[in-house]
């Protein structure tokens, strides 16, 4: 597609390098049914569903199911923009819930929706906006692929990235946790659909979620109450009290930068801070390895 | 854009210095000097108001209201309100979602429950009458003092009503009112920015300009606690040294933090101090 004036020679040929001997992730498999999370292995990661170039009119798309979260993203760019010169892109994500889906934290954050009907996105003048939990997604997305994106290629242009959320998990998640699990998928998400609109970046973000227990080992990839299946009891009170929940997300081959770090939860510590950037750095890479093997699948 | 390109290029040489030679003759962990005023609003339970010398303000009022507390999602609502900012910008909803999940996950609730039916719900109402630089860490000091200065009528009625029907009464004498803690220390954000291998505290706008990345962190009975998060401190997108993060400066921010961030407390602690003892002869804000 002709979408910039500089065009690099028609017949490239493309390296064939880094295929990595693991070819066989969880990549482009589609599975049937949902995927058993009742792994021997805590420390594995979910199995994960993505396909890219889904959208026709986007410029790049990719879809990624995992659990039973389901999302598509959208990006829109480089458009040109209207009005005064700019010499590098702005870039932009939104994030959106599909309306009939509860949000994570709707009736703690969402409380400007208090004189509609509680899911609809409309504010009090009937205008279709989003919620604060959308937003809040919005914003660690943006933040965390800013650094990655060659701004600079693109002057006088504009990237806007979509993201729909189609399912989220079932409500046996608190719902910080769902959340956190949400965006980090997101953020992997919306790294391949920029590969797929062929956006320079400086390199693919990956991210990874991970939890502390009450002894304070890391749980890489929580699944909801699968870890404390012993004090069932006493979960409901110290879930929120005592477990540290930690999403971030890096940049790989540009020296694991750390491009975005959200840490909720209990009691923490610089310990307990670097098991958590630890712990998401392993899984960053994991999900990287799925997704260079399968970037270079689509490829073939 | 706020800064020439040369200005730009200077501000950032001089920043990522060793130590960081900051505008103003700041030290990296130096906060702006700030002037506050506390119980000035005479319908509010608590209001502080907090003015900082590049002339951006923020008043915060604490009101209060007995609820049941089995019908309640949350005993404590934050709302702000910015100018020239649409309430469901992407702006103020991050603002909203930082300051409401802080205080809702941090806050003790037992300190609002009145009987065993019964508790105070807080709304914390936030007016950022003008800012320059990212408002959340001037919208936590000011909020710091609302909720510290904040005094709620004293419970008469009996503390345990689980077998009677009865509504909490209070005592009609506005001098009984209390406190909601007397050790009480509301948490609060610290905004931080990285800028080479330098952290720097309660950025200006100008240093945002230049900044590499911006951390958030929050700070709470004498340590750093949870939520730390990184975002992009000034407002347009268009920062052209943003990018990521050294994780040694995460570790290096939160050891910060837990060695300055006290002094902090101490000052608007002392700052309550000194505005109650004015208390009788200047009760106005202007």
């Amino acid at each position: 597609m002709d979408r910039r004036r500089l065009l690099g020679p028609l017949n490239t040929v493309i390296p064939n390098i880094g295929i990595s001997s693991e070819i066989n992730g969880s990549k482009s498999t589609p599975q049937t049914g949902i995927s058993s999370s009742s792994s021997s292995n805590k420390n594995d990661i979910e199995n994960f569903f993505l396909k890219t170039g889904i959208i026709e009119n986007a410029n790049g798309s990719a879809y990624l199911e995992v659990g039973n979260n389901v999302i598509e993203v959208s990006v829109f760019g480089p458009r040109p923009i209207r009005g005064s010169f700019i010499d590098r892109a702005s870039f932009s994500v939104e994030c959106k819930f599909l309306p009939y889906i509860s949000q994570p934290g709707d009736e703690l954050f969402n409380t400007n929706n208090q004189f509609n009907n509680s899911n609809s996105n409309t504010n009090a003048n009937g205008r279709t906006g989003l919620t604060t939990i959308e937003h809040k997604i919005s914003s660690y997305v943006e933040t965390a692929l800013l650094p990655s994106i060659i701004l600079e290629k693109y002057p006088k242009s504009t990237f806007d990235v979509f993201v729909t959320i189609v399912a989220t998990e079932t409500p046996t998640y608190n719902s910080n946790e769902k959340l956190m699990r949400l965006t980090n998928w997101i953020v992997n998400c919306a790294s391949v659909a920029l590969v797929d609109a062929n956006v320079e970046v400086k390199d693919i973000v990956t991210s990874g979620i991970v939890k502390s227990n009450k002894s304070g080992d890391i749980i890489i990839d929580p699944r909801g109450q699968i870890e404390d299946e012993q004090n069932e009891q006493d979960e409901q009170d110290d879930q929120n009290e005592e477990n540290v929940l930690g999403v971030a997300s890096f940049m790989n081959l540009n020296n694991d930068q750390l491009v975005g770090i959200w840490v909720e939860g209990g009691d923490i510590d610089q310990d307990l801070v670097t098991k958590v950037i630890n712990g998401c750095n392993d899984m960053s890479k994991k999900i990287r390895a799925n997704i260079n093997s399968f970037l270079i699948d689509s490829l073939q | 854009m706020i800064l020439s390109p040369a200005e730009r290029a200077y501000l950032y040489e001089s920043l990522v210095q060793k130590p960081a030679i900051r505008p103003g003759a700041r030290s990296d962990h130096q906060f702006r000097p700030l002037e506050a005023k506390t119980g000035f609003l005479p319908n509010s339970n608590g209001s502080a108001r907090i003015r900082l010398n590049d002339g951006s303000e923020c008043i915060i009022s604490v009101k209060s209201k007995v609820v049941v507390t089995r019908g309640e999602s949350s005993l404590i609502e934050v709302d702000i309100d910015v100018p020239g900012f649409r309430d469901d910008s992407n702006f103020v909803s991050n603002l909203k979602f930082s300051l409401t999940n802080l205080l809702i996950t941090k806050f003790p609730v037992e300190y609002l429950r009145l009987t065993s039916k019964y508790s105070f719900k807080l709304f914390i109402d936030c007016i950022v009458i003008s800012h320059s630089s990212y408002p959340l860490s001037l919208i936590s000091l000011t909020s710091y003092l609302a909720l510290k200065t904040t005094r709620l009528p004293l419970l008469t009625s009996e503390v345990n009503d689980e077998e009677i029907e009865e509504q909490p009464t209070f005592s009609d004498d506005w001098d009984n009112a209390k406190y909601i803690h007397p050790t009480f220390q509301p948490p609060i954000f610290i905004t931080l920015g990285v800028i080479g291998e330098n952290l720097l505290f309660d950025p200006s706008i100008e240093e945002e300009q230049v900044l590499e990345n911006g951390l958030i962190l929050s700070f709470y009975k004498d340590k750093v606690i949870t939520p730390i998060i990184n975002m992009n401190l000034a407002t347009n997108s268009n920062n052209s040294n943003f990018k990521g993060l050294n994780q040694k400066l995460i570790i290096q921010s939160i050891n910060l933090c837990n060695k300055y961030c006290p002094a902090i407390i101490k000052a608007l602690d002392t700052l309550i101090e000194q505005d109650d003892e004015n208390d009788d002869t200047d009760n106005h804000i202007f």
